[in-house]
C-alpha cells in the first residue's frame, strides 16, 4: 500500500472536521473522492499535506509504510506527495523558475540526487510546460500573481510535472477550467500516471472522470467515507445525486 | 547646569573656524555663519516635535562626539559594498580622498567638492546650498556650517554620462566616537544623461554620528537614475538630508536602500519645480534588533503637470522601529499633479514597530493623488504552498521576504550595482 489511513479524526479551531475516515491507495491506482460541499474533502487532502491549521486528534497515515503524520510539511512534500490546491496561493514578486527551482532540488536532494544545472533546469521547464500547454509567459511571472483562475489551476498542474510525485491528490483541479483547458490538464495528468504512483482526485463533476478513469469512487460525507465504488459509481452520482446514499448510510 | 547643545555645538563651530574654512573659498565659508545662525534659531528638534517623534536627534548629538577638521583615514577593501564602477569619488570621514578633480573631454567634472569650489566656483556657486533646505531642518543648517568637503558630479547640458558615477562614503571611527559631516552635489544640466551610485559605508567600534547632505539638480529635460544604500557596521547615527530639485521635463528614478545599522533618520526632499516632471522615489528599509529607520519624505508639486509615485517598503524585526511619513504637497495652480504614495510594511515580530504616515495636502482642484499604507506580517498561506512543494519553511520565508522587496531592489540603476544590492538584501533578509 502506498497510502493507509486508518480511522482519521481531525478537528479545526476546535471543531471536529474528520470523523474516522479510513482510505486506503496502492501504487498505479486512481481514486475519485466526490462528496457534498462542507464534507471534509479539502480538510482531508490538507491533513494529508500537513497544513498546520488541521489539528489531528485520533488515527494513523502511512505513507510508504511510514508515519506520515509525524512527518514536516516538507519532507511530505520531498517524499513525493503532491497537493494540487483547490485555491492557489498568489506570491508576489517570488518568480515561478525561482520557486520552481528551488523545489526541484529539494526534492532531487531528499532523493541523494544533484541539483540540476541551469540549462537542464530551463530544459525541464520548458518540457513539462508543454505537458500542460502552459504559456512560457506565465512561467516567467511572479507565482500565481494575477493568473486567471483557469491558469493557476493549469500551474499546479505544471508544478505536479515538474516535481514528478508519487502520491498526487488535486483538490477541485478541474473546477474554473474551460473545455479546453479542462481536456488539457485531464490529459497532463493522465500522461504523468505511471505504474508506481497514484493519484487522488477530489471532484464534483463526472466529466473530469471521463479524462482521468479512476479505479476507485469514494463518496466523503460528515467526514467519513461512507461508500465505495467503481467508476461508474460517478455516473450514478451525477444522475442521482448524493441522497440515497447518505440515506442508506444514515439507516 | 548643562549647557544647551546649541551652545556646545556653535562653540565647536567658532573655535575652529579657521581649519574648517582652509581651503574654501570665501563665498562658502560666507554662508557658514548664516546657517549657524538659522541653526541656533531653530535648535535641534526635541522629540516632542511631531516630525521627530521617533528619532530623539537631540539624544544623538549629545554624546561624546570627537569632530576632525582634518582629513584621515583610508579606503579599505570591505568599503566597497558596492563595486567601484565607472566615474569613481571616495570620500572618507567627510573628506574626499584625493584633493583632485577630473574633467573629462566632453565637460563632465567629478572628484572633490572643495577642490571644485574653488576651481570651479562660478558653477559650483550656482547651486551649492541653493536646494538644501537651512531655513527648516537644523541639522542641515548644521551641516553647512560644518561641512569642507566631500562628492561632486557635474554633467553640463546636453551630456550623457556614458559610464556610472560611484560615490562612497566611508565614516569610520577606529579609536573616537566620531561626529562627521559630509556633502554630494550632484549637477545634471538640462538634456543631460547620469546613472549615480552611491554607498554609505564603515562604521567601526567607536560609534559615529554622520550628518550628510546630498542637493541633486536636474535641469530642463534632463535624466537621471540614483542608488544610494546605507549599510553600515556597528553603532552609526546617520542624519541624512537628501534634497533634490527637478526642473521641467526632467526625470528622476531614484532607489534609496536603508540596509541597516544603528539609527537612520532621512529627511527627503523633492521640488517638482518645472512642470511635466516625473520623479520615481523607491524606497526599502530594513531593521532589526534595536535599529532604528525613520524616514520622512516630501514631494512639493509647486508646478502643473507633474507626476510623482512613491513606493516605500520596510521590513522590521527584533525591537526595531521603522517610520514613514510622507508628505504630498500640491500647491495651488499645481493642475494636472499625478502624485501617488505606498508605504507597505512586513511585521515579523510582536516587538518591532512600524508608524506610517500618509499626509497629503492639496491645494489644485485638478488633481489625481493617492496614498495607502499597509503593515502585515508574513503570509503564512504562502509559506505553507511553498513548504508544500519542498521547501524549507526557513527558505519559503526568504523567499517570500524576498518577493516582498523585489520590486524595490530591481529597480535600482545598473545592472552590476543591482545585482550586488540584491545580493546585499539577500544577506539582510537571512539575519531577520
Ligand atoms: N479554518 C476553518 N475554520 C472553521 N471551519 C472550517 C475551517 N476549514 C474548514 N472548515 C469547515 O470544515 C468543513 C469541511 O470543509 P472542507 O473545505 O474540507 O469541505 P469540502 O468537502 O472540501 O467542501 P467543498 O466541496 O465546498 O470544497 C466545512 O464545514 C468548513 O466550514
Ligand atoms: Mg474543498
Amino acid at each position: 500500500m502506498l497510502l493507509e489511513v486508518k480511522n482519521l479524526h481531525c478537528m479545526v479551531d476546535g471543531k471536529p472536521i474528520l470523523k474516522g475516515l479510513d482510505f486506503k491507495v496502492g501504487r498505479g491506482e486512481v481514486h475519485a473522492i466526490m462528496g457534498p460541499n462542507g464534507s471534509g474533502k479539502s480538510t482531508f487532502a490538507s491533513v494529508l499535506a500537513g497544513n498546520p491549521k488541521y489539528e489531528v486528534t485520533e488515527g494513523e497515515v502511512l505513507y510508504d509504510g511510514v508515519n506520515l503524520l509525524d512527518m514536516s510539511i516538507e519532507d511530505r512534500a520531498r517524499a513525493g506527495l503532491f497537493l494540487g490546491f483547490q485555491y492557489p496561493v498568489e506570491i508576489p514578486g517570488v518568480s515561478m523558475a525561482n520557486f520552481m527551482r528551488m523545489a526541484v532540488n529539494a526534492r532531487r536532494e531528499y532523493l541523494g540526487e544533484e541539483p540540476l544545472s541551469a540549462a537542464d533546469f530551463l530544459r525541464l521547464m520548458r518540457d513539462k510546460g508543454a505537458v500542460v500547454e502552459l504559456d512560457t509567459k506565465l512561467t516567467n511571472r511572479a507565482v500565481n500573481e494575477g493568473f486567471s483562475g483557469g491558469e493557476k489551476k493549469k500551474n499546479e498542474i505544471f508544478q505536479m510535472a515538474m516535481l514528478d510525485p508519487t502520491l498526487a491528490i488535486l483538490d477541485e483541479t478541474d473546477s474554473g477550467l474551460d473545455i479546453d483547458a479542462l481536456r488539457i490538464v485531464a490529459n497532463g495528468v493522465t500522461k504523468l500516471k505511471r505504474p508506481d504512483n497514484a493519484t487522488i482526485v477530489i471532484t464534483h463533476y463526472q466529466r473530469l472522470l471521463d479524462y482521468i478513469v479512476p479505479d476507485f469512487v469514494h463518496v466523503l460525507y460528515q467526514g467519513r467515507i461512507i461508500h465505495t465504488g467503481g467508476k461508474e459509481l460517478a455516473l450514478v452520482l451525477e444522475e442521482e445525486g448524493y441522497d440515497r446514499i447518505i440515506n442508506e448510510y444514515n439507516k | 547646569m548643562q549647557r544647551p547643545l546649541e551652545e556646545i555645538l556653535s562653540e565647536l563651530y567658532l573655535s575652529n573656524i579657521d581649519m574648517i574654512g582652509e581651503g574654501v573659498p570665501s563665498w562658502v565659508n560666507a554662508m557658514r555663519s548664516g546657517a549657524l545662525e538659522n541653526f541656533n534659531l531653530l535648535s535641534l528638534p526635541s522629540s516632542g516635535n511631531e516630525d521627530y517623534q521617533h528619532t530623539d536627534i537631540r539624544r544623538m548629538f549629545a554624546g561624546e562626539w570627537e569632530t576632525y577638521f582634518v582629513p584621515s583615514g583610508e579606503i579599505r577593501a570591505e568599503d566597497r559594498v558596492v563595486p567601484a564602477n565607472g566615474y569613481v569619488v571616495d570620500v572618507v570621514n567627510g573628506f574626499c580622498l584625493s584633493d583632485e578633480l577630473t574633467t573629462l573631454d566632453n565637460g563632465i567634472v567629478y572628484g572633490s567638492l572643495r577642490a571644485a569650489m574653488s576651481t570651479i566656483g562660478d558653477v559650483v556657486s550656482k547651486y551649492y546650498n541653493k536646494i538644501a533646505d537651512n531655513e527648516r531642518a537644523a541639522v542641515t543648517a548644521l551641516n553647512t556650517v560644518f561641512a569642507q568637503d566631500g562628492a561632486f558630479v557635474y554633467v553640463p547640458n546636453g551630456v550623457k554620462a556614458e559610464l556610472p558615477f560611484t560615490l562612497t562614503f566611508v565614516g569610520r571611527s577606529d579609536e573616537q566616537a566620531q561626529m562627521c559631516f559630509s556633502r554630494a552635489l550632484i549637477v545634471v544640466e538640462d538634456g543631460a544623461e547620469a546613472d549615480v551610485v552611491i554607498a554609505h559605508v564603515g562604521g567601526g567600534d567607536r560609534g559615529l554620528l554622520a550628518d550628510h547632505v546630498r542637493e541633486v539638480y536636474t535641469g530642463t529635460d534632463a535624466t537621471l537614475k540614483i542608488t544610494e544604500v546605507k549599510s553600515t557596521g556597528g553603532e552609526v547615527f546617520s542624519v541624512n538630508g537628501n534634497y533634490l530639485r527637478q526642473e521641467c521635463g526632467s526625470r528622476v528614478d531614484m532607489v534609496n536602500l536603508w540596509l541597516g545599522g544603528g539609527v537612520t533618520r532621512v529627511n527627503a526632499v523633492t521640488d517638482l519645480a518645472g512642470a511635466d516632471c516625473e520623479s520615481n522615489l523607491h524606497g526599502l528599509y530594513f531593521a532589526n534588533g534595536t535599529e532604528r529607520v525613520d524616514v520622512n519624505m516630501t514631494v512639493n508639486h509647486l508646478v502643473p503637470d507633474c507626476r510623482s509615485s512613491e513606493l516605500v517598503k520596510g521590513v522590521v524585526s527584533g525591537e526595531a522601529v521603522g517610520a514613514f511619513t510622507g508628505k504630498v504637497y500640491v500647491a495651488p495652480d499645481a493642475q494636472r499633479t499625478e502624485a501617488f504614495q505606498q508605504s507597505r510594511n512586513i511585521q515579523l515580530s510582536e516587538t518591532a514597530k512600524v508608524y506610517t504616515e500618509p499626509q497629503l495636502e492639496i491645494y489644485a482642484d485638478d488633481v489625481k493623488c493617492s496614498h495607502g499604507a499597509t503593515v502585515g506580517q508574513m503570509d503564512e498561506e504562502a509559506v505553507y504552498y511553498m513548504r508544500q512543494r519542498g521547501l524549507s519553511e526557513a527558505d519559503a520565508k526568504r523567499l517570500q521576504l524576498f518577493g516582498f522587496v523585489n520590486d524595490v531592489i530591481s529597480k535600482c540603476s545598473g545592472d552590476a550595482a543591482c545585482e550586488c544590492l540584491a545580493g546585499l538584501a539577500q544577506a539582510r533578509i537571512d539575519e531577520m
